[in-house]
């Protein structure tokens, strides 16, 4: 093939690449334009490509609406409680399904535990929400905490097995022939090297709780709704306030931005089920 | 227990009990073994049974589920909102889908091969994994501001190219189109990443082995790129035909199904069935449905693979 062809797709492929990263960038550059736009400013043709006149207003009316404040606290708890819930025993399991594989015989029950996941969530939430009313679950927040297991906890039991699989055994053998127990080997061997798959774990479960929306809104009421629960109505006044919204959607998509960036080799990883090595 | 290194006999004696450990390990997957069944088989066994029931409990005349037989599942065949849906779905999942995955191939090998600093493929890898970590709800949020009608950023930037602007959420296929651009935005990062991962695992040699044979570039990636990403390429199609089966949020804040029940896909049907209709048994049957088209498709991309692969 000659040079010229070569440099044409190479070309080609870079034009591509850019218009991709445009079109990524350009909502969440959106996004920033309209929550420090006055609202005068917001839906005009031709649109205000930046915020003349750059105000804070919006962010204010977040940070000082009660309804929102509270709803953040709700996704905060929520959140983090199902994210202990789920971590403890998905790292409990897939060190026993990492560990003894006549647990988990060709993979089969690590991979069914996984494919729950491919349910649709309406279908688990449609009886839940009835068995919830029997037993006085529906509108608490640890309703919704043990809820999130559903999607969580065969996460983390297939992310800590693929991170737990990636230490070799021979390590804990070396241990064991150093005359330490299971347990010791495990708290002085495996868990400093499995301990930044379990941080990754750890966070991309507490990103997916944070973003759940459909368990939220059937499950809680107005003493337990999430952010999510409140962004559909956040609409219903004369005018939009876009300039709130898009505040309010900056404020909560912060969080797990940050995760990415801190934590960014292992949530990638994590992402993609333990395929991606980067 | 000695600590001793040097006998043979002890060291022995020290991996015996690992061939004893029988108990621990059931006792450390039993728990969330518990939890999977309590939470999701437990009530999904409960709404198998439900489906073949008729159950209407609205809050003014409560009563309890009365056994249908397969009267939920005849009227799912029969329902026209229903079939609806299943259309919208058959266009979203197969033109939306497809394009996410090729789209994220194409980006990921270009990534790989013609971006030569390795920071900038952080960086942009990084870069388009953030709409993932983005609410499914907050993005459909920022597609609605984007795709307004009048004032929309979009239309904006075609009126400043001179076009007159579509109207994005207010018809049928331009509806779907535009959940599709959301989705499209927010998830190409999963096939991308999951595509550059397994291009990068290709060990060098085997394209050295190629150049050395005379292969060109088109051939190296026909016979070497291609099978070697097959497998990937697959899950990436199952992993986002999963969720195309599952799309709620966006639809739910961008179009509401609307224009009317135009733009409706089966798990938002189902969640109109089941929590506004309150039909409990029919919105039950129709869970299983997807769930069984779910696992369907799923069993075909692996099918499809394993006859490819034995060529």
């Amino acid at each position: 093939m000659s040079t010229s062809q070569t440099n044409w797709f190479k070309w080609a492929g870079r034009g591509l690449l850019v218009a991709y990263t445009l079109f990524v960038g350009f909502p969440i550059y959106w996004t920033l334009n309209t929550a420090f736009k006055p609202l005068g400013q917001i839906g005009t043709f031709p649109p205000t490509l930046y915020p003349k006149g750059f105000q804070l207003d919006a962010f204010v009316w977040v940070l000082s609406n009660s309804r929102a404040i509270d709803a953040i606290l709700n996704s905060l708890i929520i959140a983090t409680g199902t994210t202990i819930l789920s971590v403890i025993l998905g790292a409990l399991a897939g060190y026993a399904f990492s560990r003894f594989s006549w647990v988990d015989p060709g993979g089969h029950v690590s991979f069914w535990l996984l494919s729950t996941r491919m349910f649709p969530p309406v279908a688990v939430v449609l009886p839940i929400f009835f068995i919830y009313g029997r037993l006085g679950l529906q509108d608490t927040l640890i309703g919704l905490i043990l809820l999130y297991l559903t999607f969580n906890l065969p996460l983390t039991t297939w992310l800590m097995r693929d991170f737990f699989d990636k230490i070799p055994t021979s390590f804990e053998e070396a241990a064991f022939v150093d005359g330490y127990s299971r347990f010791q080997a495990f708290r002085k061997v495996i868990f400093p090297l499995v301990r930044p798959g379990l941080v990754a774990t750890m966070m991309l479960a507490w990103v997916f709780a944070w973003n759940e929306f459909l368990f939220a809104w059937i499950i809680t009421g107005n003493s337990t709704s999430t952010y999510t629960t409140i962004l559909p109505t956040l609409i219903e006044s004369n005018q939009i306030q876009w300039n709130n919204i898009m505040a309010m959607a900056t404020v909560v998509a912060t969080p797990p931005t940050l995760i990415l960036i801190a934590f960014r080799d292992n949530i990638i990883e994590g992402m993609t089920l333990g395929m991606t090595d980067i | 227990m000695s600590t001793t290194r040097d006998s043979l006999q002890e060291r022995i004696a020290v991996r015996i009990p690992i061939r004893r450990e029988k108990l621990a390990p059931l006792l450390l997957v039993g728990p969330a073994l518990v939890t999977v069944f309590l939470v999701t088989i437990g009530p999904m066994l409960w709404s198998l049974w439900l489906s073949f029931n008729r159950w209407t409990p609205s809050s003014i005349a409560y009563q309890e589920p009365t056994f249908n037989g397969i009267g939920n599942f005849a009227w799912l065949f029969t329902e026209g909102r229903f079939w609806n849906s299943v259309a919208n779905f058959a266009y979203y999942g197969g033109v939306g889908v497809t394009i996410q995955v090729l789209l994220g191939t194409a980006l990921a090998l270009v990534l790989y091969n013609y971006v030569e600093r390795r920071s900038v493929r952080i960086g942009l890898l990084t870069l388009f994994a953030v709409p993932m970590m983005i609410a499914p709800l907050v993005a459909g949020r920022i597609w609605q501001l984007l795709f307004l009608p009048g004032g929309g950023a979009v239309n904006g930037i075609l009126g400043i190219v001179g076009s007159g602007g579509l109207p994005w959420l207010q018809s049928r296929w331009l509806g779907l189109t535009s959940l599709m651009i959301a989705d499209t935005w927010q998830w190409v990062g999963l096939p991308l990443l999951i595509i550059y991962g397994g291009r990068a695992s290709i060990p060098d040699s085997m394209y050295e082995a190629a150049r050395v044979n005379g292969a060109s570039r088109w051939m190296q990636f026909r016979r070497i790129t291609l099978p070697q990403l097959r497998t990937l390429i697959a899950i990436a199609f199952i992993l986002r035909f999963m969720d195309a089966y599952k799309f709620f949020d966006k639809l739910f804040i961008m179009t509401r199904g609307g224009p009317g029940t135009q733009t409706e896909l089966p798990t938002f049907y189902t969640y109109i069935v089941g929590f506004s209709e309150f039909n409990i048994g029919r919105a039950a049957a129709l869970t299983w449905v997807i769930g069984l088209g779910s696992i369907l498709t799923m069993l075909l991309f692996w099918r499809f693979m394993d006859t490819e692969g034995s060529v």
